[in-house]
């Protein structure tokens, strides 16, 4: 009996121990919050950042913001391809990381987990082009944007030149371009490289043709993707050009079983005249190989009478979780990110518009054209489709590459899924 | 099984002369119970809960739509291939694992010199990470400069692309999968080979049985309790199936490589179709405890007692 009293007084105790340590714990993150002069802070950030040098990047800028405000420490996490995936699992949860990246769903999936920064120092200089994509209904600031995306297609300048060909601007001319390459390189020469293991690489392709099929023309379909209308067999094209491709031997033979790896290397070693990944992969190649003369050309025109386009809209960001304990170190942390000179260190040799008027970057030779007429027309999937399409897109595409699905049974896939998930949303 | 039947014998007098302080002994299950109850009973309840549902992963609402998520997996054309590649990953690795793992463990059992660098070499690969062996075999597989395709072509031989066919893939990553855990096999067998007393087969060698009498009459029956857990844990193993996957092939093209795992990963993240994966996930658990149920109890019957 005397041993049961004991244990229930110690197991009391412990109890009581247990909860007296909460407290402190508690009543110390309170303390830090309202007072960030004096005890240390400790935030959490999360990256969409998954390149060695865009990761780089961000660490430096990271470490100038904990020079600067030697109180607040930052728990900087960089989860790569798992960053979608650990963020839901997180707004599942609603345990969100202090400061994280929104990476173009600032608005239709991220929008209620965000504080709002209306009263920040750099609202009144959102790019013009980014205030609709980081501003809700009601004109509440909901995210800083470091940068506008420009996406293109990635072109071996010196291939083109060496068969004596022009930088394409329609999709004949592009297809031109490609056959060429194939029939006088004799081989050694892919004329367009998916790696298409990783299928993103295939949506990529989808979300990019789509504007000039679909968007880009003067008669578009762009008010019907967004009520629902959309007639759905001309969804079509963009598949069958896809398949064309393969048919044709103007993608690599290995397309799905070839990762974006595999793409970058083959790019670094001069053996690919055309690529669907845009600015990320040209650090990537310079960085094996900084001779070769890879650039980015806008999208060609698939409409007679249209122009070529960029792909672009939402590049990086960073917002704040509304019920972050640490909103005023937060908020420091993402004022530190939008001074100019900070911009431009994230941005860094990406070919990227920076997100707010007071910075200004040089994008150098990176681009076919620097013409300011090309319009640059926004990222397809996060325009005009639903979230959650991105991935259908994807695998849609690697089943029309393997002979699973026709285009007309793509076309009919992405359109159960799209009324799926307008429903759903 | 008689380790059971002597297990039991000696525990309940034991619990019997504790009488009404034998309760207490029951508390010693509490810790264990609540890891159950947290991590597996609470998961799943929620899961099959979420499988009535078309809740997308992430937001707080969603709405109920009773067993429309079953229904749809009766007409959708990717269950079909997912369900048949799973039990090829099931099954076929479960019996290569097996064969492979006890002819390893007969060899070893011999006592042949270098027997324990055998072993470790052979145990090896479990202690690396699944994603890493995937990655592993994709560098050896893959088209563009893969090790098998250097080979071959240092040979004059033309290269080949294994993971292009799907067929030809799903059995890249049964091999893959094989190979990891072989291991896991060969020590059991090994175990329940050095637990079979001698004095049997010896018996057996002067009744004039040869080797192979000696080991399908006496080795194989006496090893039947090995076999019945290693079969188990392969099954089970082979369904879970995830990683390998994920690094060789993301499931693709489309799903033609895809296993219940990686599917129910791809819909949950990918499509924000966490209702239609969660009840793919109560699928995989009646199939988990079909499969294994069925393999434990065809095997149990077959266990003989010295």
């Amino acid at each position: 009996m005397l041993r049961t009293r004991r244990a229930a007084v110690m197991l009391v105790g412990l109890s009581l121990a247990l909860s007296a340590c909460g407290s402190t714990d508690d009543a110390g993150s309170s303390d830090s919050t309202t007072n960030s002069s004096t005890d240390p802070v400790t935030i959490t950030v999360f990256s969409i950042a998954s390149e060695e040098a865009a990761v780089q990047r961000y660490k430096d800028v990271i470490a100038d913001f904990e020079t600067v405000n030697p109180t607040v420490r930052v728990e900087a996490t960089f989860p790569g391809e798992q960053y979608e995936a650990l963020l839901k699992t997180k707004m599942a949860a609603n345990d969100l990381p202090d400061v994280f990246q929104t990476h173009g769903w600032t608005r239709d999936r991220y929008q209620p987990y965000l504080l709002g920064l209306s009263d920040a120092p750099w609202a009144k200089d959102i790019a013009p082009a980014m205030v609709a994509n980081v501003t809700s209904d009601d004109g509440t600031v909901l995210a800083l944007p470091i940068s506008q995306r420009k996406a293109g297609i990635n072109v071996n300048v010196k291939i083109l030149s060496q068969y004596g060909i022009d930088v394409p601007t329609t999709w004949d001319e592009f297809l031109t371009a490609a056959r060429t390459i194939r029939d006088k390189s004799g081989g050694s020469i892919t004329p367009v490289h998916i790696g298409g293991a990783d299928s993103w690489t295939i949506g990529a392709f989808y979300n990019w043709l789509a504007i000039p099929a679909l968007i880009s023309p003067t008669d578009n379909q762009a008010s019907a993707l967004l009520d629902g209308s959309f007639d759905w067999s001309k969804w079509d094209f963009v598949s069958k050009q896809l398949a064309l491709l393969q048919s044709e031997q103007l993608i690599n033979d290995d397309v799905l079983t070839a990762k974006y790896s595999d793409s970058a290397q083959l790019i670094a070693q001069s053996k690919v005249a055309f690529a669907f990944y845009g600015g990320g992969v040209i650090s990537e190649v310079k960085r094996l190989n900084p001779d070769v003369d890879l650039q980015m050309m806008p999208i060609p025109s698939v409409e007679p009478g249209d122009a070529p386009t960029w792909s672009g809209g939402e590049g990086d960001t960073l917002a704040i979780w509304k019920d972050t304990k640490h909103a005023e170190a937060a908020r420091a942390f993402v004022d530190f990110f939008a001074e100019p000179k900070n911009v431009k260190a994230i941005i860094g040799d990406a070919p990227d518009e920076p997100g707010l008027i007071t910075a200004t970057v040089d994008v150098g030779d990176v681009l076919t054209t620097d013409d300011p007429d090309i319009r640059v027309m926004p990222a397809f999937d996060r325009q005009y489709f639903p979230n959650g399409m991105w991935d259908v897109m994807c695998i849609n595409g690697q089943e029309l590459l393997s002979g699973s699905l026709t285009a007309a049974q793509v076309s009919a896939a992405t359109k159960s899924e799209y009324e799926r998930l307008r429903l759903a949303s | 099984m008689s380790t059971n039947g002597y297990a039991v014998n000696r525990t309940a007098p034991t619990v019997r002369r504790l009488g009404r302080r034998g309760w207490r002994i029951n508390l010693l299950y509490l810790p264990a119970l609540a890891l159950l109850l947290t991590f597996i009973a609470y998961p799943f309840v929620r899961g099959v809960m979420y499988s009535l549902t078309d809740w997308n992963g992430f937001s707080p609402s969603y709405h109920w739509v009773g067993l429309g998520q079953y229904q749809r997996m009766l007409s959708d054309a990717r269950v079909r291939t997912v369900l048949l590649n799973t039990l090829v990953y099931a099954v076929a690795s479960t019996l290569l694992q097996n064969a492979i793992g006890l002819g390893y463990a007969l060899l070893l059992d011999k006592g042949i010199r270098g027997s324990a660098v055998v072993r470790t070499i052979v145990y090896l690969p479990i202690i690396i990470s699944n994603l890493i062996m995937g990655y592993i075999w994709y560098f050896i597989v893959r088209n563009n400069g893969g090790a098998l395709n250097d080979v071959l072509i240092a040979f004059g031989r033309d290269p080949v692309n294994l993971l292009a066919d799907r067929h030809l893939a799903v059995l890249v990553i049964v091999a893959a999968n094989t190979f990891q855990y072989v291991g896991v096999a060969m020590v059991l067998y090994l175990s329940g080979l050095q637990s079979i007393p001698r004095s049997c087969l010896e018996a057996a060698e002067i009744d004039g049985a040869s080797p192979r009498q000696r080991f399908w009459r006496v080795t194989l029956p006496l090893l039947m309790p090995s076999v019945t857990v290693s079969m188990t844990v392969n099954v089970i193993g082979g369904l879970n199936i995830f990683a390998v996957i994920i690094a060789l092939t993301g499931g693709g093209p489309g799903y033609a490589t895809s296993s219940l795992g990686t599917i129910m990963y791809q819909l949950y993240f990918g499509e924000q179709n966490a209702g239609y994966a969660a009840g793919l996930g109560v699928l995989m658990f009646l199939l988990a405890a079909l499969l294994g149920l069925t393999t434990l109890g065809a095997l149990r019957r077959r266990e003989v007692d010295l």
